[in-house]
């Protein structure tokens, strides 16, 4: 009788104790959801060095190489929350805007030879934070029904906007899902010499020193030799739009490139 | 025997032991002459990444010349009523910096751009000290010379005055940052006087900053 009643109470301890468990799972389960915001993954990047390459520039693709495979593994939680956003926003959009909100931690990073070349190991803590990701999708958003402003008044022609990305390149490939170009206008002043403005978006949160370099082509395609061509430097704020404006240094000049970079 | 034997032996074992310290430090010494010398590049002047100094180095002349020339191209201070091209006088740039700066660094970029730009012509035969080129004046002498065929000799009346004068400063300022670091400033100031009136039809500005150690210097 005894032991039957010890019996009862030890099981219905043990179910007390299931109960808690479950609940305290839920209560985990249900906190995480509420805060909802942030991601973390470990990853590692390499960069081999080559004979034209700085060790600033190793590190920067190293960083890079860790990033986007941070990046992807967090793909499949980053693609879950745009579903459930509704935005109609692509994988890469969402990466990309994910690789602005991304805080990146350096664990580690290590140095050797791999034959003649130098390889530079980075392992990072990455942290995604999708309440910052909220942020960056309403400014996407914002930016593109301005930017279909610009493209409509392309196509009535009520002003001389260039396409862009005919005619300037941003030529650090680590550059092209941070910094996107949305506008080149050019006219000829008063003076009769051709005018150039280039306006972009920083989509990162950070600031960064970026540097131009145009090159004039007269009419026959051909180069125009000047001490204006010359790698000048500009500012990128986080989050805002960067531009600068050029004139051309004669009239012979009709047309331009524009190569961008980001400055060592 | 054994005696004499042992002691040809042992020399002949300290001889080669003496050789071949000798040789080891003549490799080390060879090593580390090899560890300082410095080897000689060119600089690509197209993508120069190599480390700011403190005094002024070309990179600034270049930045400096391209942007007053940017800004006197887009301020229309250049375009000439009616058409044509303006004469530009180089009037006195003031080096009042540590160092010791030809401001033809400067001033010739400007010039060979402003000269390509097909909005102005230089005059050489006047500015505010000598002129830049004293023969436009000399071979006038050579009106009395019998030596030479008048018909060839340049006529009176001919030289063209100078409609604009282009006036500057470049300053530097030092600032003590802490006890290891020192800022430096160069203002590159320039003018662009249109000397019929005296007026400033255009004035800019290009300032540039260095921030490094105390033990670098900047004269």
């Amino acid at each position: 009788m005894l032991r039957g009643r010890l019996d009862n109470a030890q099981t219905e301890e043990f179910v007390m104790i299931k109960i808690s468990a479950v609940m305290f799972c839920m209560f985990l389960f249900l906190s995480s959801s509420a805060i909802g915001a942030t991601k973390e993954v470990i990853t590692t990047g390499k960069y081999v060095m080559g004979d034209l390459d700085t060790k600033t520039k190793a590190k920067k693709f190293a960083l890079l190489d860790a990033k986007k495979m941070a990046m992807e593994k967090a793909g499949t939680y980053l693609r879950s929350f745009s579903e459930v956003d509704g935005l109609h926003l692509t994988k890469d959009e969402v990466l990309s805007l994910a690789a602005g909100t991304m805080s990146v931690e350096i664990l580690e990073e290590t140095w050797e030879m791999q034959g003649q070349n130098p390889v530079v190991t980075i392992t990072i803590k990455a942290k995604i934070d999708t309440s910052d990701l909220d942020k960056e999708i309403e400014a996407l958003i914002a930016y593109r029904s301005k930017l279909k402003k610009f493209n409509e008044v392309d196509k009535t022609g009520n002003g001389p906007v260039d396409s862009a990305y005919s005619k300037a390149t941003i030529i650090d490939s680590f550059l092209d899902n941070e910094m996107s170009i949305t506008e080149i206008k050019s006219l000829i002043n008063a003076g009769g010499l051709m005018e150039v403005q280039l306006t972009g978006v920083n989509n990162t949160s950070f600031y960064k020193k970026l540097e131009y370099k145009i090159k004039w082509l007269d009419n026959n395609g051909l180069l125009i030799d000047t001490v204006m061509s010359r790698w000048t430097d500009f500012p990128a704020y986080g989050n805002s739009e960067f531009g600068f404006r050029a004139v051309a240094p004669k009239a012979a000049a009709a047309d331009f490139r524009i190569m961008i970079r980001e400055e060592d | 025997m054994r005696q004499v034997k042992q002691a040809s032996k042992t020399s002949f074992v300290s001889f080669f032991e003496f050789q071949s310290a000798y040789l080891i430090i003549g490799a080390i010494l060879l090593f580390m002459l090899s560890g300082c010398a410095t080897t000689t590049r060119n600089i690509d002047m197209n993508n120069d990444k190599g480390q700011a100094v403190m005094g002024l180095d070309y990179r600034d002349f270049q930045k400096a010349a391209s942007e007053a020339i940017r800004s006197m191209l887009q301020s229309g201070a250049l375009n000439k009523r009616g058409g044509g091209r303006y004469v530009l006088a180089i009037s006195r740039i003031i080096n009042d910096t540590m160092q010791r700066i030809d401001t033809d660094q400067l001033i010739k970029k400007i010039r060979v751009e402003l000269l390509q730009s097909g909005k102005v012509v230089v005059t050489t035969a006047v500015s505010a000290g000598e002129p830049e080129d004293k023969m436009s004046m000399k071979t006038r002498q050579l009106r009395k010379s019998d030596e030479f065929k008048q018909s060839t000799v340049a006529k009176k009346g001919q030289m063209i005055a100078p409609d604009l004068s282009l006036s500057g400063k470049i300053i530097q300022r030092n600032v003590r940052v802490n006890s290891g670091t020192q800022q430096v400033e160069y203002y590159f100031q320039l003018t662009l006087t249109d000397i019929n009136t005296g007026l400033a039809f255009w004035e800019g500005e290009t300032v540039i900053g260095k921030r490094g150690s105390n033990k670098s210097v900047s004269w």
